[in-house]
């Protein structure tokens, strides 16, 4: 790998990691916040703050996918559309399934949902072309 | 569609490694584009004929039967 894309990929993987790390701290400090007694807005303004590192992780990952060749950007392109269309289809049984009696599925569990599906995909999208 | 990049890549002792650096594209691009499981575009076939000093069509032949029939 040339020293540029490596250093594209080390640069991802520090930004992407802190991201993370500042999500979870978030989330571990500000849901007991959240949960205490506090005027509804201030309880909502408190629940959006673990969106930032959020959208900062989506802007690293976008920058990154920018940086690779047109096979790598093909394979990530492949895997979106694949976890995007696995997401709206489990997430469309699972509400048909709530009208027969299942329990109601949490909205927050369609992004890790999301994420999970895109990693199976890229991961499954480099075998194919190795 | 065949190629001829393997060969070429050879006869001028490159690693696939090199190529990849030469061409700025993964090592794991230029093998699946050897092995025919990734064709690619325009711009960077025209990249790899200038590297080659060739023609794109004494590197990149389509498959015979995509050609069309007379």
């Amino acid at each position: 790998m040339s020293t540029a894309r490596l250093a594209a990929a080390r640069r991802y993987r520090i930004r992407f990691l802190s991201a993370m790390v500042a999500y979870a701290v978030t989330i571990l400090l500000l849901v007991p916040m959240a949960k205490g007694d506090l005027p509804l807005w201030s309880k909502m303004l408190l629940m959006l703050v673990p969106v930032v590192p959020v959208l900062v992780a989506v802007s690293e990952i976008l920058r990154y996918v920018r940086s690779l060749d047109e096979l790598e950007q093909r394979v990530q392109f492949e895997a979106v559309c694949v976890a995007g269309v696995l997401t709206c289809l489990a997430t469309f049984a699972w509400g048909l399934l709530e009208i027969a009696g299942l329990p109601k599925m949490p909205v927050v569990l369609v992004l890790p949902l999301f994420c999970a599906l895109y990693g199976g995909a890229t991961a499954i999208g480099c075998r194919r072309f190795r | 569609m065949n190629n001829r990049l393997r060969v070429l890549r050879a006869e001028r002792s490159l690693s696939q490694a090199e190529l990849a650096d030469a061409l700025g594209v993964s090592r794991q691009t230029v093998n699946a584009i050897e092995t025919g499981k990734y064709d690619p575009s325009l711009p960077l076939a025209f990249k790899i004929a200038q590297l080659f000093e060739r023609a794109i069509e004494s590197i990149f032949q389509p498959e015979q039967e995509s050609l069309p029939h007379e």
